[in-house]
């Protein structure tokens, strides 16, 4: 077995070599991403912070005398004009007639944002001379000044910021160039077997299955290990060759990081290269693999974009998530901060997915039908058998979200929401379409709808507030909205986030990921052997339970039951996809804006509004 | 030899259709055996479940002493099975290709068996040339060295002469020939009729996944009255269609 997995290896990548467009993208992307990205952050941040940016202000001219040249500002000469004024990228409007002073800028521009800070500090000098001013008129001695002055002190060194920085971005690109390197290793040499009918081929001859992928994903592991290992090289060497240079200093990979990298590197790679191999796998042509293991690379990036918080610092319960546990504590031995305890069980986690992930795959490779994609949805569909694996679907997230969801956005909630959304809910609905070996297009109805259908589709996306508020309201005497969920609700709303952050965190990512799982994966394999009616109904009900709410219960589920007769009667995902955006979307900005005295519509826009969404939704389908 | 006992395949795509319905026959060794038939007839499934490629529904089969389901990488050394498709790797040379699967079945002395594979196909010229630049007919050479390489007992091949042009056809059933002549059992699908009467020593006729007629060409004549195969095939299926 082994001297037949050695020789699936061999012959697998020396195919592989053979392929230079592939080379090309497997191996240029991690050579050319770091150095490609340290050059443009640089330029980016030389524009924002650079020597010679000084930027155009126009003060009043008691406030010029206390802009110093380390400032790099100037003045805008000239009178005061319209003209002269919009030269300004921030201007100061004195205090006056007890009005505090006021600091013009545009948010728009990044450039006047940068202005509006460096003249706040300015301002800030100027206030502090006129408070020492004012006690020293007042007699007070120089140990009230003293007391008031408050001075800022970083106590991190410059190489652990440089280190910080570097520490939220490196896991990100390393695993972005892993995963994509076993993306194309995968596709091709497992995927591309059928793609080429040469599987049937390969599986004719004498060798045995298990050694046949044991075999080819050596070679997607070694292929994504090596592009990893190139991505750490070139990033090395586009440091060491002064690529970036911000007006702090330098960047350095620190040399005592390099081996707990590489140790915390190992176990994350066979893990993702196993992972992607099997979904490589299952699936049963070239596009449903490119399809499937995009979304992998999806949810694997939210997993490790938890380096990326600031926020957040490596704990047991971190340790112990895949990928992210590796992720933070390839930031934390970057800083050089870390504690070994912790360190030590990020690695036996890694390890236990490593060995669970072998377990799953060899399970999966003696079934018969693995590689010669005979476990197919219509032979389910036949015995009707997919009403176990929605329930097991179903209860999966539902334990997911309890136990992991609501523990990670207590930690933080921005990256807590979506790693909910992504790792979770998008993927079971991945997870659940490759295990029972169906095509995610097919079963999730992904397909471009009717022009009509769309425009119903943005009316009752416009009107579906309507039913949950209205349904809300009617139900509120007997469930009052728990103080729990407002605050949660508000907390959302209070964060220091622009609107379009805001609105895709909390409105389109809840919305689109929800959709592929409930109106996607759960209602596609019902809908396979049972009635429209029942399958919208249940799938509704799940919807409405999931939201672990009991005032939410019923709204949802009324909504849930919109949404799934817009799948059916459009038979395309995108459709409830567009009305759960824009639903969720008008709440964030109704809870956002405050436009109404009560907080909400009032009943006689509710009414028509719920109507007008249900309407919608009847009309859809109609073909000309 | 090859012993197939009332095999049955079912496929629910997108309505349950039967495939393969309770299909028995036997191939002896020394005896090219054919199974005759249109698209769609059941033809490459029965193929593929002997193949192991596929697990029958129902029935057994026992290839060489050993049975499809209980040992199946015993079977599959045993066979030498070409598809359809000529399932070459494209960016292996001709001789690399066989090589490969020289080593994967375990071949002793590899690199002479290839030579002699070369050699013995009229592939010299083209051995080191990549197998996605070959010719068709060049193609379907290699596939054919590569099911012989480990001298299997057993050929299963799936219309190995369709998309040939007649030169290359005709090499290829002096080839099946001679594997008769080595005590070799050979099972060849076709819907040519010709090749079937040519190279055949018996012919099982299958329609919509049944056996209409196993028996040899001179037994098909005798039963059905008619002399040319393809009038015995229109015969036999005219006569299910009625009883049907």
């Amino acid at each position: 077995m082994r001297r037949q997995t050695a020789l699936v290896f061999r012959w697998t990548l020396l195919q592989q070599l053979r392929d230079p467009s592939g080379l090309l993208v497997i191996f240029l992307i991690p050579v050319l991403l770091n150095p490609v990205a340290l050059w443009l952050g640089d330029r980016f941040q030389s524009r924002l912070q650079g020597k010679d940016a000084q930027l155009l202000v126009r003060v009043p001219e008691e406030l010029a005398q206390w802009i110093l040249p380390e400032d790099q500002l100037e003045l805008v000469s000239g009178p005061h004009s319209e003209d002269n004024d919009s030269r300004a990228l921030a201007s100061v409007e004195p205090a006056r007639d007890g009005e505090p002073a006021r600091i013009h800028y545009r948010s728009i521009r990044q450039q006047s944002v940068l202005a509006k800070s460096r003249l706040e500090t300015v301002l800030q000098r100027f206030q502090e001379h006129e408070v020492d001013v004012a006690l020293e008129q007042a007699g007070l001695g120089i140990t009230y000044q003293q007391v008031l002055d408050i001075q800022e002190r970083d106590l991190a060194t410059s190489q652990e910021s440089q280190a910080g920085l570097l520490g939220r971005l490196l896991p990100l690109i390393l695993l972005f160039v892993v995963m994509n390197a076993a993306m194309l290793s995968a596709l091709d040499a497992i995927t591309g077997e059928r793609e080429r009918s040469t599987l049937e081929t390969i599986l004719s001859s004498g060798v045995n299955r298990l050694s046949l992928l044991m075999g080819k994903v050596g070679v997607v592991v070694g292929v994504a290990l090596l592009s990893g290992l190139l991505a750490l090289m070139s990033l090395w060497a586009s440091l060491a060759l002064g690529l970036y240079h911000p007006s702090t200093g330098g960047l350095d990979l620190p040399f005592h990081a390099i081996p707990w990298l590489l140790v915390l590197f190992l176990p994350v790679t066979l893990f993702l290269g196993l992972v992607t191999s099997l979904v490589a796998a299952q699936a049963p042509d070239f596009r449903t693999g490119q399809f499937n293991i995009a979304m992998l690379m999806l949810v694997v990036l939210a997993m490790a974009g938890v380096s990326a918080f600031p926020s957040l610092s490596l704990s047991a319960f971190l340790a112990l998530v895949p990928v992210s546990g590796v992720a933070m504590a390839m930031r934390e031995v970057m800083v050089g901060h870390y504690q070994w305890g912790l360190l030590a069980l990020v690695l036996l986690a890694s390890l236990l997915h490593l060995g669970l992930a072998v377990y799953l795959g060899a399970r999966m490779v003696v079934r018969e039908d693995l590689l010669s994609g005979r476990y197919s949805v219509a032979e389910r569909r036949a015995l009707g058998r997919f009403a176990p694996e929605v329930g097991g679907i179903f209860a999966l997230c539902l334990l997911a979200n309890w136990f992991l969801g609501q523990r990670v956005q207590s930690l933080d909630f921005v990256w807590g929401t979506a790693f909910t959304q992504v790792v979770i809910v998008m993927g079971l609905a991945l997870g659940g379409v490759i295990w029972v070996g169906a095509r995610p297009s097919i079963t999730w109805q992904l397909r471009w709808p009717g022009r009509g259908d769309t425009a119903l589709a943005l009316v009752a996306g416009l009107g579906a507030p309507g039913i949950s508020l209205l349904l809300a309201r009617v139900q509120a005497p007997l469930l009052p909205i728990a103080s729990s969920y407002r605050e949660q609700v508000n907390a959302a709303l209070d964060l220091d986030l622009p609107m379009p952050v805001l609105l895709a965190l909390f409105a389109a990512l809840p919305a689109l990921s929800e959709e592929l799982l409930f109106r996607g994966t759960l209602l596609g394999l019902l809908r396979r052997h049972s009635s429209p009616i029942k399958s919208v109904l249940v799938v509704a009900l799940l919807f409405g339970t999931m939201h672990m709410q009991v005032v939410r219960v019923l709204p949802t589920t009324c909504l849930g039951l919109l949404l799934g007769a817009a799948a059916m009667r459009g038979r395309s995902l995108l459709l409830p996809m567009g009305i759960h955006v824009i639903h969720n979307g008008l709440l964030v900005l109704l809870g956002y804006g405050h436009w109404f005295p009560d907080g909400d519509p009032p009943m006689v826009l509710l009414l028509p509004m719920a109507f007008l969404s249900v309407a919608s939704v009847a009309a859809m389908g109609r073909r000309p | 030899m090859i012993e197939a006992r009332g095999l049955v395949k079912r496929f629910h795509s997108p309505r349950t259709v039967v495939a393969v319905d309770h299909v028995s026959f036997r191939c002896l060794p020394g005896q090219i055996f054919g199974l005759l038939g249109p698209n769609g007839a059941g033809k490459t499934t029965t193929l593929r479940i002997l193949s192991t490629l596929m697990a029958p529904d129902e029935g057994s089969a026992v290839l060489n002493g050993y049975d499809v389901r209980r040992e199946p990488e015993r079977v599959r050394a045993s066979i030498g099975y070409l598809s359809t498709s000529t399932g070459l790797y494209g960016r292996l040379s001709a001789r690399e290709m066989i090589l490969y699967f020289a080593r994967l079945q375990g071949v002793k002395e590899p690199g002479r068996r290839v030579d002699e594979l070369v050699e013995e196909m009229g592939l010299a010229a083209f051995a080191d040339t990549r197998c996605d630049r070959l010719s068709t007919g060049m193609k379907q050479k290699v596939s054919i060295a590569r099911v012989l390489v480990h001298d299997p007992p057993i050929l299963i091949l799936d219309e190995p002469t369709a998309g040939l042009d007649v030169l290359v056809a005709r090499s290829f059933m002096e080839l099946m020939e001679r594997a008769r002549a080595a005590g070799r059992c050979v099972l060849f699908s076709t819907h040519i009729m010709s090749e079937a009467e040519r190279l055949c020593d018996r012919i099982a006729v299958i329609h919509r996944g049944r056996i209409l007629a196993n028996a040899s060409l001179e037994e098909l004549r005798l039963a059905t009255g008619q002399h040319y195969m393809e009038s015995i095939f229109v015969h036999l299926v005219e006569q299910a269609e009625k009883q049907a």
